[in-house]
């Protein structure tokens, strides 16, 4: 196994690839109650194309997460159950994850995860059952304002994208899955190759390594083949709107990241210069996100994400105001000032400030999985988004506001409040 | 960890540990849940932020802490049974981490004690004042738009109308308004004298290096502790009362406001506990095997209790046309558990569901406060090991016992429109 310290950080990392392909991971981590471990595979709701060329129904992804944890006489959450251990999955852009919290029974939790992942069973009947439960999910995300916000900002920003496709699909979309549509995707993603495993917790790297290879037998390896389709530079759309019984306009603004590397060092670093530039614009103490606050535009501080992933990525600011618009153009302003007149101060005060962020994303051994396999999947390690920072100018943020924080790529979406006869 | 009484009524927990790459320090002011302050109260942890202590204002604030690493400076408030708690928290980046050998641990603690405690001298600022009460109106508005946790406040503003714990821990929008600059530096004033105070820290300092700045600040003020009563254990109500609202929602959402008879400070509490995640706790609940996994009526049907006022909410998300059979399913079901219809299985996982989840409660500074807070507010001096001992200690028979008197008192509909009944 290979031994990766990073002092600075008082984290080891423990990496390997499996006879069968699979990277495994391990960061022990003294001290914690839980000990929580994670498989998943670089398969999520972006991959709409089976080797063979056939168009999966959306939504397939998430729904093969569901049907998983059944069993032929019981299904895994019965089993943990027994074990105690708080068992979960989730599916997401580009990767289906299925994982447990244990406080005890490790080996036995271990086991059932990777009994799950290696045998499928999937019926008519429970198939059916699963429609109905799934289209309720459908329903509750079709209530939730952010949710809806975000997806009307990657329909505005992309064309062909699959990114822009609801992970969980339609309640249409969803009706045509069947067991063979399932067991022709399984085989198609679920192989050790393109899987990652990962176990953040007071646990020992070669006894985890030995109880993976002990367990995981069943699953044959071959190599996945993957299309995409071709996105132009353009947005569809620079505003997009909806209605839903909310109290004030919900909003996110998006900028498009046409830059197209996505994976790597390069991408690691990519992804800590957006971060700095969204701190200078929307972060504590950055002067324009204060002055929208001090002038009653936005109730609360802005929300800042850099959504990226397997050949995506979109610098997000988000929150409440009565006048979306305005905030969009306060911000595109501010970012030219900054690309054009560099501000060196805010700019040391903004590293500082995502170097902290990024230290906090080792508080919980959840998080740290998760980001672990996530980096993996992008060919980087988890500790390069901490490192990287050494390695951030002033002139690499000028340089990536000046490219991507421009009106061409930028989108506005927008939740407004129901008119007041629909909310009566 | 180690607690103590700093002064009357000042209470001290301190988690010297090396766990986190942060240190939490969060400071809590409780007291009675009341129409005449709850609404001061909220508008107070947004303007002592919004003022920065001596810095002056809310950006100055923020400068200072972006160079602390992006030092997280929080404010929260909270319903405990009849207690409104209201604080400040300070998270930081731990000292080894600085890139300059700062004391950021030393910095952040002088800097939090500083924004709760320089308005007594300086007073608030009338316009941050005016600025902060559009934004509490706003985040008070807002509470509408996550479905679920509006539809758990409505029911519990019906099944407690004309009682205190209907009061909303975000204040009244329509006592905003009239709060003055000078109404608000009495509350606090006020709250600071006569609240309870729980200080909480997590991380890698050790006691005394905590201790010492907390009590000499605290020392200070002039206090008359008066003790409010968190603990009010809910009557239960003759005929289950049904209260549909209109939004336009895709999926209405059903929440249940149930008297169980049992508060948290009880013997009996422990076993309530266990039945109520017999009943609807987590994957291999009744509610899940049934209500969704069964008949998919829905994607979430839980249970939840809240120990000061001993109630138990039930919620789901269901279709419109699925509203009848949801509520007589989960009705069935606890009338199942309350039969003693449980299976070895079902109680073994019951146990071991909330025996790990408070085991876990330990790598979450917050889930630690939080944890704390709740039992110091009913009185028990119960340890995480304390509750996980009793739990494991009770019987089938005793958790049966435990919820024979559960029973409902209201039910809220969140929905499209009305639906004939």
């Amino acid at each position: 196994m290979k031994r990766i310290e990073n002092e600075k950080l008082g984290e080891t990392l423990y990496r390997d690839t499996l006879k069968n392909g699979l990277t495994l991971l391990v960061l022990p981590k003294k001290g914690f109650a839980k000990t929580y471990a994670v498989i998943a595979t670089n398969f999520g709701s972006v991959d709409t194309m089976l080797p063979d060329g056939a168009r999966v129904p959306d939504g397939i992804a998430h729904f093969l997460e569901h049907k998983m944890f059944e069993g032929e006489t019981e299904g895994a959450f019965e089993r943990y159950a027994r074990t105690g251990a708080n068992a979960n999955a989730f599916t997401s852009f580009d990767k289906t994850a299925y994982l447990f919290a244990c406080t005890e029974q490790l080996e036995q939790n271990v086991a059932i995860l990777l009994d799950l992942i290696q045998h499928p069973y999937f019926t008519e009947e429970n198939v059916k059952k699963e429609m109905g439960i799934i289209g309720q999910e459908i329903r509750m995300y079709d209530d939730d304002p952010s949710w809806r916000c975000l997806f009307g900002l990657l329909s505005g920003i992309y064309h062909n994208n699959y990114v822009k496709l609801d992970i969980a699909g339609t309640v249409e979309s969803i009706s045509k899955i069947t067991p063979d549509w399932l067991n022709r995707c399984y085989r198609s993603f679920y192989h050790p190759s393109n899987m990652a495993f990962c176990m953040v917790g007071d646990c020992d790297p070669e006894a985890v390594r030995d109880m993976v290879e002990r367990y995981l037998v069943d699953m044959p390896d071959c190599p996945v083949a993957r299309s995409y389709p071709e996105e132009p530079v353009s947005v569809v759309n620079h505003e997009v709107s909806a209605k839903l019984a909310v109290s004030a306009p919900q909003f996110l603004i998006g900028f498009k990241d046409n830059d197209p590397v996505f994976s790597g060092m390069e991408f690691v670093k990519k992804q800590a210069v957006s971060e700095i530039c969204l701190a200078m614009l929307g972060g504590a103490g950055a002067p324009c996100g204060e002055g929208l606050y001090r002038d009653g535009l936005i109730p609360a501080p802005l929300e800042m994400e850099y959504l990226a992933g397997r050949r995506f990525g979109v610098c997000m600011l988000g929150g409440e105001s009565h006048d979306p618009a305005k905030v969009r153009d306060t911000i595109l302003r501010a970012a030219q000032q900054l690309a054009t007149a560099p501000h060196a101060e805010l700019f040391e005060r903004s590293k500082r400030s995502c170097y902290g962020d990024s230290l906090r994303r080792f508080n919980q051994v959840e998080r740290l999985a998760n980001d672990a396999v996530e980096w993996a999947f992008l060919e980087a390690s988890v500790f390069d988004p901490v490192t990287v920072y050494d390695q951030i100018t002033l002139e690499d943020v000028s340089k990536r506001l000046q490219s991507h924080f421009i009106p061409a790529g930028c989108v506005l979406s927008v939740i407004e409040p129901a008119a007041e006869e629909e909310t009566k | 960890m180690k607690s103590i009484t700093l002064l009357p009524d000042v209470q001290l927990t301190a988690v010297q540990t090396e766990q986190f790459k942060t240190d939490l320090l969060c400071v809590s002011f409780c007291w009675e849940l009341s129409s005449e302050t709850n609404t001061q109260t909220a508008l107070l942890s947004r303007v002592l932020k919004g003022c920065g202590g001596s810095l002056g204002n809310r950006e100055a604030l923020n400068r200072r802490l972006s160079e602390l690493y992006g030092a997280e400076l929080f404010g929260y408030v909270q319903k405990k049974g009849d207690v409104q708690v209201m604080g400040l928290g300070l998270q930081t980046v731990a000292n080894q981490y600085a890139l300059a050998g700062e004391n950021l641990q030393q910095e952040s603690m002088s800097l939090l004690l500083d924004v709760l405690l320089a308005p007594l001298s300086k007073g608030f600022d009338p316009a941050i004042v005016s600025l902060e009460k559009e934004n509490l109106k706003k985040a008070i508005e807002s509470l509408l738009n996550d479905k679920k946790t509006y539809g758990v406040m409505r029911c519990t503003e019906f099944m407690f109308a004309g009682q205190r714990y209907a009061l909303s821990e975000f204040g009244d929008l329509s006592k905003v308004d009239a709060i003055t600059p000078q109404a608000l530096l009495d509350c606090w004033q006020k709250l600071l004298r006569i609240g309870r105070i729980e200080l909480f820290y997590m991380g890698r300092a050790s006691f005394e290096q905590v201790a010492e700045p907390l009590k000499k600040s605290f020392s200070a003020l002039r206090r008359e502790p008066v003790a409010a009563e968190a603990v009010s254990k809910a009557v239960a109500r003759d005929a289950v009362q049904t209260v549909p609202e209109q939004m336009e929602v895709a999926q209405c959402k059903l929440t249940m406001g149930l008297t169980t008879g049992i508060t948290g400070n009880e013997d009996q509490f422990p076993a309530l506990m266990v039945a109520n995640a017999v009943f609807g706790g987590g994957p291999t609940s009744k509610l899940f095997m049934n209500v969704r996994e069964k008949l998919s009526l829905c994607y979430y049907a839980a249970s939840r209790l809240e120990k000061h006022k001993g109630i138990m909410m039930v919620y789901a998300g269901v279709e419109q046309d699925k509203l009848e059979p949801a509520i007589q399913e989960i009705e069935k079901q606890l009338k199942s558990t309350q039969a003693g219809e449980i299976s070895d299985e079902e109680f073994l996982a019951a146990k071991k569901l909330l025996t790990h989840a408070l085991r876990a409660t330990a790598d979450s500074p917050t889930q630690t406060l939080d944890f704390l807070l709740g039992e110091a507010l009913c009185h028990t001096g119960r340890s995480i090991p304390d509750l996980i001992e009793a739990i494991m200690r009770v019987t089938p028979q005793q958790a049966v016992d435990a919820i024979a008197v559960t029973r409902i008192d209201t039910i809220h509909i969140l929905q499209p429109e009305e639906v004939a009944q």
